[in-house]
């Protein structure tokens, strides 16, 4: 029961830390150096990649969902649920995915730069059916190119704060 | 089945990127303009729709109305959003278009511009 209150408690923190991270990016937007439309930091997947990790897929899937549409609706609109929810929930299918099938091959670096790239597939494949036109897609490359990079930098944070939980110890 | 991932990159990571980059490999060269010397035309969709095909030799203006409003203006051989009542403004930030292929979206209002060769079909078949 106390287990239960306890990671109750940190899924709420762990919304209210996403929408934080959200909104710093939504107030310091990527989109202002590089224009390219959907290009972000991502640092919400930080802390949804270290609950994937920690208490597994049924909570990283919540908080995502929750963080798709608590965002949409403070600073977005319904297309902009659309998108998220499908790169949102794009991306961390693909993380656990990674995790279950390649779990001992992998670091947390291969799986967050998977999560970023299909995040932005997951968004582009939104655009193009909101759009009726398979266009968007030419923003790929230089999305996927960003999404690695991107990707490999909040891995760096989800490695150090997975190693100051003492995930790597147990 | 609790498996524990590295917290240490590890070689095959590399895997993983390659596997990013060689997907955007791939959709860049398969989204590649077809080279093309004749006219440009900025093409002007809304939801898959074309609304207009514009020449980029004929400077003009043109005004997509919708959830939002964009004003496209086509000056000096170029097309670009030159403001939008969005709440980004991505489609403005995305600048000028000058060549083929070339494209900026304003997504709240599923608005494409995008740069097309008058004759991109024929070119196709020719080539």
């Amino acid at each position: 029961m106390r287990n239960g209150v306890k990671k109750l408690t940190v899924c709420g923190l762990m919304t209210a830390l996403c929408l934080i991270l959200g909104y710093i990016e939504h107030l310091l937007p990527l989109t202002l150096l590089i224009p390219l439309p959907g290009i972000k930091l991502g640092l919400s997947s930080i802390a949804l990649l270290v609950l994937l990790l920690t208490y597994g897929p049924a909570y990283a899937y919540g908080v995502t969902a929750l963080k798709c549409t608590l965002s949409a609706l403070l600073f977005g609109s319904v297309t902009s649920l659309a998108f998220s929810l499908t790169g949102g929930l794009l991306a961390m299918t693909a993380m656990w995915l990674l995790t279950v099938a390649f779990g001992g091959k992998l670091s947390v670096f291969g799986v967050s730069v998977a999560g970023a790239v299909l995040h932005n597939v997951g968004q582009l494949a939104a655009a193009s059916v909101f759009m009726s036109s398979a266009a968007v897609f030419s923003y790929l490359p230089l999305l996927a190119l960003a999404g690695t990079v991107t990707g490999l930098a909040t891995a760096a944070v989800t490695s150090r704060v997975l190693h100051l939980t003492g995930y790597d110890k147990e | 089945m609790k498996t524990k991932l590295s917290l240490k990159f590890k070689a095959r990571d590399a895997f993983v990127i390659a596997a990013a980059l060689l997907i955007a490999a791939a959709v860049f060269l398969l989204t590649l303009p077809k080279a093309n010397d004749g006219r440009l035309y900025a093409e002007i969709s809304r939801n898959g729709e074309v609304l207009a095909s514009l020449p980029l030799d004929a400077d003009a203006e043109y005004i997509v109305n919708g959830d939002y409003e964009n004003v496209v203006t086509i000056a000096d051989g170029s097309a670009f959003f030159s403001s939008a009542t969005c709440p980004n403004g991505d489609c403005v930030h995305a600048g000028r278009l000058t060549k083929a292929g070339q494209l900026a979206v304003c997504l709240p209002n599923g608005v494409t511009l995008r740069i097309v060769g008058a004759e991109a079909g024929v070119d196709a078949i020719a080539g």
